[in-house]
């Protein structure tokens, strides 16, 4: 403004001084208020947009990375219970072994009866004698005969929890009431235990019809 | 002047605009055409990193689908020795420090070793570079062995994954899966022979990664897709295999025989059920065992079979129309021919024998008179429909074809002494075959060990099988069967062969075997072939032992029986019905 007045009064002829300021006065005021509004209203848009465009990035970036260390922690999971599931299914696979389920059944004292007898339903004819399987006849004979190198773990953990059992068992019967000087953690020795599953030797022949 | 200085100016300055830019665009073109290959290639070296994706092998199962061979990720167990230091682990009674001897002693604990053989391998890599960054502690453990160190969180410990085979049965027909070696690479049985069928086939993906070592999302760029390995399914039974392996290695090895084998096959579709070898081979321990005991000599290993042989010629006498069960002839003990040939018979019989007699009492001299009656080129054509001298339709690696010289070829000896099995050689499953095909109206079905291969989507190929051949006319093998269904009855065999409700046929077998330098060996190849029921038989039993000390077939009948009996359990075969056909030994 300050500057408007003499450029504007240096152009103007001296007679007609009094009207120009007034008339300059107005129009510029007015000028200028309509011209300020709109630059601040843009100025303001601009700064928000750049401000929520660069929020957002933000919030984008943040939630990017936190999905790519959800999916990595839940990759990490797959591969978890990928582990489990093939710890499990080797030992199932494994004990499903008939190597497994044959020392099984002779420690449970079974005995395998190859005698095939039959009922013929049309005549009622029998053929075949029955004979009671007998321990030891029809034995499968020694577990190593057909060898299962990934048994050996499962039978080591096996005498061990049977040992444990009898171990319990031990200690059950011979100290009746927790004496002070029995120190509870010492595992007596595994000689003197006897062993929870029978060895199939040892059994009693069980007479089956 | 004035303006003409302009001009050039202009012009000038305009030169190096248009030079500049010309250089700038050849080496846009440079580095984005011509250049292109080397820099995206070299930026994915330094920006991402590639990894093997692992086609895994397939499985291998039963005829029930029980699994006998399958993937799993095994572990090595690797140090970096510079930095094997003492370390703070947090625990819930505060911090503790722990050394590397205490590690060593708790990785020693799990994966079975001496802690002070992981303090030496740590010391020994220090001491052959002081910068060592790398040393193997433990190769191969399983992932419960894994997970165990892992939890451990010893800071200097790594881990390398590795795919690796794994046998849940163990010895349970090893000898007839065969094995991969440490890298996959199929090396025996079926493992190699069905590589097309299991093997997997691997791929390659490469991904980029963060700073922090997360994986960036979406990075990951499938250079090759893996190919999984298909499900091999096997015409076998484990249960009877494993049955059939024990009874054979418990008197294998109170025997003391050298080597023996197991085979029981379906007569009419001449699937193999059984296939047990002696020794055993557990494909999962495989340094343990001798390399001539790991594969299956039922299908590599061919021998002059023996007496079991005299059912084949009979079979073809019968089916030429040459002879039949009470045709007679003059069996001394001794014999000799016009050709110089000459044998002796085992053991004492009565010399007025029929054919039938002539098995019964296993007479080579009898056999020997009454085969020569057939052209040696018809015996020849007989001996090949049969399926001997050619490998059977399994084509097991390394499997023999046996020896059999074409007729033109036979010596004065071998010409009479084929007809009972020696001086020529043949594998037990050919034998297996032979026996099959007797039993199924003299029609042999092509024998087969794989049943299916199913792919990852569920598309299953069997193999291409041969047609069934026409070797003896129905009449002929049911006359045969009913020979050899006498064999039992007349002999010492029926006190062993025997179950009750049932009609079995048998032959057995002593046979001579090379001893190496061309002649023979004192030790026998005793042999039994078993069919049954024989009123319409369904399975073969063969069951041969090499070198027993007590040179008999009488070592392995109980075995057979106990065999026998265990099939009709497990399969559900039903009782005989009718009655034997009875042929008298003499006339």
């Amino acid at each position: 403004m300050s500057m408007a007045r003499p450029l504007v009064s240096g152009r103007i002829a001296p007679g007609i001084e009094i009207v120009p300021p007034v008339r300059q006065l107005r129009a510029v005021t007015n000028n200028i208020g309509r011209k300020r509004r709109p630059k601040v209203f843009f100025a303001t848009i601009t700064v928000m947009t750049i401000f929520l465009i660069s929020a957002a990035q933000i919030l984008l970036s943040i939630s990017t990375q936190s999905g790519a260390y959800e999916i990595a922690g839940l990759q990490q999971q797959v591969k978890d219970l990928g582990r489990t599931y093939q710890s499990a299914t080797q030992d199932l696979d494994r004990m499903t072994s008939p190597q497994n389920i044959a020392q099984f059944a002779q420690a449970l004292g079974m005995v395998g009866n190859s005698n095939p007898v039959y009922l013929r339903l049309s005549d009622s004819v029998v053929t075949g004698s029955a004979s009671a399987a007998r321990a030891g006849k029809n034995s499968v004979g020694s577990s190593d005969l057909v060898p299962n190198a990934m048994l050996t773990d499962l039978v080591a953990e096996r005498d061990a929890a049977a040992r444990a059992t009898s171990d319990a068992q031990a200690r059950q019967a011979h100290v009746p009431a927790p004496a002070a000087n029995v120190s509870s953690d010492r595992a007596p020795a595994p000689a003197s235990a006897t062993v929870a599953v029978p060895s199939p030797q040892g059994i009693p022949s069980p007479t089956t019809h | 002047m004035t303006t003409r200085t302009t001009r050039r100016r202009v012009a000038l300055s305009f030169l190096i605009v248009v030079l500049i830019a010309v250089f700038f665009v050849a080496r846009l073109i440079d580095i984005q055409v011509i250049g292109a290959s080397a820099y995206n290639e070299a930026s994915a070296g330094k920006m991402s990193i590639p990894e093997t994706v692992y086609g895994k092998r397939g499985d291998i199962v039963d005829s029930a689908g029980n699994l006998l061979a399958t993937e799993r990720t095994t572990y090595d167990v690797t140090v970096s020795p510079r930095n094997a230091k003492e370390f703070k682990r947090k625990t819930d009674s505060g911090e503790v420090t722990v050394t590397p001897q205490m590690a060593a002693k708790e990785i020693a604990a799990i994966t079975k070793q001496s802690p002070d053989d992981i303090i030496t391998i740590i010391n020994d890599a220090l001491a052959e570079d002081p910068n060592s960054d790398f040393a193997y502690v433990a190769k191969g453990v399983d992932v419960d062995a894994f997970t165990a160190i892992n939890s451990l969180d010893i800071p200097w410990i790594y881990f390398e994954q590795n795919p690796s085979r794994a046998y849940p049965n163990g010895a349970v027909a090893g000898n007839l899966l065969g094995f991969v070696g440490s890298d996959g690479t199929p090396l025996a049985g079926l493992e190699l022979g069905e590589q097309d069928c299991v093997g997997g086939v691997n791929g390659s993906q490469s991904y980029a990664r963060g700073a922090d070592g997360v994986r960036i999302p979406g990075s990951t760029a499938v250079t090759e897709a893996a190919k999984n390995g298909s499900t091999l399914k096997l015409t076998i039974h484990s249960d009877l295999q494993w049955f059939a392996q024990q009874a054979l290695a418990a008197t294998a090895s109170s025997q003391n025989a050298k080597w023996g084998m197991t085979v029981v096959m379906e007569v009419k579709t001449g699937r193999l059920v059984v296939v047990a070898d002696y020794p055993t081979f557990d494909p999962n321990n495989i340094d343990a065992y001798d390399p001539a005991d790991r594969g299956s000599r039922a299908f590599t290993s061919p021998y002059e079979p023996g007496s079991t042989m005299k059912s084949l010629t009979a079979a073809s006498l019968v089916d030429a129309g040459l002879v039949n069960p009470l045709s007679q002839i003059d069996s001394p003990q001794y014999i000799e021919f016009p050709n110089g040939a000459g044998f002796k018979d085992w053991g004492p019989h009565p010399a007025n024998l029929t054919l039938q007699g002539v098995l019964s009492w296993s007479s080579n001299s009898g056999i020997s008179q009454l085969g020569a009656l057939l052209d040696p080129e018809k015996r020849y054509d007989y001996m090949t429909n049969f399926g001997l001298g050619q490998t059977t339709a399994v084509g097991f690696p390394g499997e023999s074809a046996g020896l059999l010289r074409s007729w033109d070829q036979w010596d004065n000896q071998s010409f009479y002494t084929m007809l009972f099995g020696q001086g020529l050689t043949l594998t037990s499953i050919q034998m297996a075959s032979a026996y099959a095909t007797i039993g199924n109206g003299g029609l042999r079905a092509p024998v087969s060990l794989v049943e299916s291969c199913t792919d990852a989507d569920g598309k299953v190929t069997t193999p291409d099988q041969p047609e069934p051949v026409r070797v003896i006319s129905a009449q002929a093998a049911r006359t045969t069967v009913n020979m050899l269904e006498n064999v039992v009855a007349h002999g010492w065999l029926a006190d062993y062969i025997n179950v009750p409700g049932y009609r079995i046929a048998a032959k057995t077998g002593t046979a001579e075997q090379s001893d190496g330098h061309g002649g023979y060996s004192d030790k026998f190849i005793v042999s039994l072939a078993v069919l049954f029921p024989a009123d319409d038989p369904q399975y073969v039993v063969l069951t041969s032992l090499a070198s027993p000390d007590s040179n008999s077939s009488a070592s392995i009948v109980s075995d057979v029986n106990n065999l026998i009996k265990q099939i009709i359990k497990t399969e559900g075969v039903q009782p005989s019905t009718g009655k034997p056909v009875e042929y008298s030994d003499y006339y």
